[in-house]
């Protein structure tokens, strides 16, 4: 196994060759400027993908099971596991349009399953909104 | 295609505005325009040869096309100048040109408005304060005389299936799921629950389509030009108010629900009172979900582009990662308006 450095060092190793050399050489064209700044952008979401895509995975598959009643066990291997998780997503996705789940009870139990695998990937796409939206709902001052 | 140079295009335009006037015309100053990123837009001065000059805007097709529901450039010239003639502040258009000869695709000419329609700067400039105050009232009264231009003059634009713009909108981005072959439970619930809760239009208009921060132009004194009309269509006027509302054009005025300028129940108000019709409030929130739907399986799609190889981009793949931002709010206006009730959509 080669992790010296990581695959999080690695990633992190390029950020810091864009933010510290390529960004301040690319400032007067706003094209390559901005552009460049999204991809430090993805590569800080492939870095918090690293380090919590796989408990993500593993919540998302637990509460699935919990939302259909199934006991199913989730792969070690990360591609399988991803490759179940969408064999699963298509199923419930089907199952949602064909109004399987338009029962209050059964709706209500969706929405806080949706809610929480979304909430999740908020964190690790746009964690400072995922912040944001976290204190409106814990001082309950919405948007007016 | 290779991108033109402002010499080129100086050169180009000089000829094209020449043979359209019969009398010479120089052109100078050729600037392409930021923003935008389905259109070439370039400013660009021209003098005539009564001595008058001015300074004007072209807006150009790209070769490829970010959403084939979009308006061609002489729908949007017709719309533009019936919204001008009608008193809307638009930008007056000049010339059209669809001869493939000129300039490889089609364009219009329009007179230049000077102002900001980056969303952001709009929200933070220190020079536009006083703008920001203005705007909110201002968008209401260009969003009512927008809503009363009589569509029968436009009969290209497009229609809701059955005069039913919520079941439409609904149905379309079913097909626009499928389409890409998106697998998303989220999406699916947000989608099933509009479904189950489409508002009956209270009557059809003419909608911009695109109305919000970013698509106006914003001087000192406030609104100086609406822009970007390509996605205009008839629909139910709702469907305007309940998208400036997204989170996502409020630019990080989260608090400020109506284009992160002022709360929204004022500026209903203040449409209300500028068109005289009343405003069904759940229906306005109603869109605002669909809305934030509707960019999340957008983003889907341009990230598609880039994941098909047909139109490689880091800007494109990234926007892929954004539908979670819009997902996430469509749950939570569905779970603020399951607490509140919807039974009188």
């Amino acid at each position: 196994m080669t992790d010296r450095p990581n695959l999080e060092q690695l990633l992190d190793a390029v950020r810091i060759h864009l933010e510290s050399l390529v960004i301040p050489a690319v400032r007067a064209e706003p094209k390559l400027y901005f552009q460049t700044l999204v991809a430090v952008n993805v590569l800080k979401i492939a870095q918090r993908e690293v380090a919590h895509g796989q408990a993500l995975s593993e919540t998302e598959w637990a509460s699935l099971n919990a939302l259909t009643g199934e006991a199913a066990s989730i792969s070690a291997d990360l591609r399988a596991a991803s490759d179940a998780l969408t064999v699963r997503n298509r199923a419930l996705s089907a199952d949602i349009r064909a109004g399987k789940y338009d029962e209050p009870g059964v709706s209500t139990r969706l929405a806080q399953h949706v809610e929480n695998v979304v909430g999740g990937q908020l964190m690790l796409n746009a964690p400072t909104l995922a912040q944001r939206l976290r204190a409106e709902d814990d001082t309950g001052e919405y948007p007016a | 295609m290779p991108p033109l140079s402002p010499q080129a295009l100086e050169a180009k335009l000089a000829a094209y505005l020449t043979e359209q006037t019969g009398a010479p015309v120089q052109v100078s100053g050729a600037q392409p325009l930021a923003g935008g990123a389905s259109r070439d837009s370039w400013a660009f001065n021209a003098t005539f040869e009564d001595g008058t000059s001015g300074r004007f805007v072209l807006r150009r097709d790209l070769p490829t096309t970010m959403n084939e529901q979009a308006l061609t450039r002489a729908q949007e010239f017709a719309l533009m100048r019936a919204a001008h003639d009608h008193g809307v502040q638009v930008a007056r258009v000049g010339w059209l040109c669809e001869d493939p000869d000129v300039l490889e695709l089609p364009f219009f000419i329009m007179d230049y408005v000077e102002g900001v329609s980056v969303g952001r700067k709009v929200m933070t400039s220190p020079d536009l304060a006083a703008a920001r105050g203005a705007l909110p009232d201002q968008m209401a009264r260009q969003l009512a005389l927008i809503h009363s231009l009589n569509p029968s003059d436009l009969d290209f634009l497009p229609r809701p299936l059955g005069n039913q713009p919520a079941r439409h909108a609904v149905q379309e981005t079913y097909a626009t799921i499928d389409s890409i072959g998106a697998v998303v439970p989220a999406l699916e619930y947000a989608l099933r629950w509009c479904d189950l809760h489409t508002p009956q239009p209270d009557r059809l208009t003419f909608i911009h389509g695109d109305f919000r921060v970013g698509n106006l132009l914003v001087n000192a004194a406030g609104l100086a030009a609406v822009i970007d009309w390509e996605f205009a269509h008839i629909g139910d006027p709702c469907e305007e108010l309940g998208y400036l509302c997204m989170r996502d054009w409020r630019f990080g005025a989260d608090k400020l629900r109506a284009a992160g300028l002022s709360p929204r129940e004022p500026f209903i108000q203040a449409y209300e009172g500028y068109s005289g019709v009343t405003v069904n409030r759940e229906a306005v929130t109603w869109w605002e979900i669909l809305g934030n739907i509707r960019w999340a399986v957008i983003c889907l799609a341009q990230a598609q582009r880039h994941l098909s190889g047909q139109d490689p981009s880091i800007e494109l793949a990234s926007l892929g990662r954004r539908s979670v931002e819009m997902q996430a709010e469509a749950l939570r206006l569905i779970r603020q308006s399951n607490t509140q009730g919807v039974s009188a959509l």
